[in-house]
């Protein structure tokens, strides 16, 4: 069962991966850091469980801390880009890297996020789809 | 045996992060998908470990681990959605109220 618990976090970091490479804002880069830092200390957990040895804990004490430490620090870098543009562009690029001049040539920039989202999906790199298809049903 | 279908259990909750991860639309609900994981996925991973481990050291250190995860990974979280709010990476739609449009000072939509 230690197996089974193994591979279904790798499917999981696998989908985790997939939303790093190709996450739209840099909000979801930062979750995808977050969601493999918590499937190395749950593979960590089970093997430690697994073998009987205690050698790796510690890894997972200063994991557990500096893991959400660093998502809050990633959270002040955000918000303090957000704050250097102006009020009526900053829902342009500031979280999605590109330039922001063709994102304010377009309709109504808010929406680019969701938009693009599925368009990226369908591209051939096939680790999330594969992570989205094997516990689909 | 418990400690081996709680840590299936948490296994199974990353894993639905996971998903959720890849198929919900905007950032903010990226987000709920994955701090259910990073509170209850890793409480139950790291309680099943410690169940199974038979150093009471090993056990205590597995322990703070957990606690020390569900302590600071809320208000990382709280901090990252409340930046991705104020940088305006949320669609706006019409026919939904935005009550921190106000409050925090950004503009209303402009049509």
């Amino acid at each position: 069962m230690n197996a089974a618990t193994q591979v279904i976090l790798v499917v999981a970091a696998m989908g985790f991966v997939y939303r790093l490479l190709s996450g739209p804002t840099l909000t979801d880069r930062v979750n995808a850091i977050g969601g493999l830092i918590i499937a190395g200390m749950g593979a960590i957990a089970t093997n430690a469980a697994h073998t009987g040895t205690g050698a790796f804990l510690p890894v997972l004490v200063a994991v557990a801390l500096v893991g959400p430490i660093s998502n809050g620090m990633t959270a002040r870098y955000i918000e303090s880009r957000a704050e250097d543009q102006p009020a009526e562009s900053h829902d342009a690029g500031v979280l999605t890297e590109g330039e922001p001049g063709e994102k304010a040539g377009a309709d109504d920039p808010r929406d680019e996020g969701p938009v693009t989202d599925p368009s990226g999906r369908v591209g051939d790199r096939g680790e999330g789809d594969d992570a989205a298809t094997e516990a689909g049903p | 045996m418990i400690g081996q279908l709680l840590a299936l259990a948490g296994a199974i909750l990353v894993l639905l992060a996971s998903i959720g991860m890849l198929r919900f639309s905007d950032p903010l609900a990226r987000m709920h998908a994955l701090a259910k994981a990073s509170t209850l996925g890793v409480l139950l991973l790291l309680g099943g470990a410690a169940v199974n481990l038979e150093d009471v050291n090993d056990m205590t250190t597995v322990v703070l681990a957990a606690l020390l995860q569900v302590i600071a990974s809320p208000p990382a979280s709280n901090m990252v959605s409340r930046a991705t709010y104020l940088a305006g990476a949320m669609p706006r739609r019409d026919d939904v109220l935005d009550e921190g449009i106000e409050p925090l000072g950004l503009e209303q939509p402009s049509d």
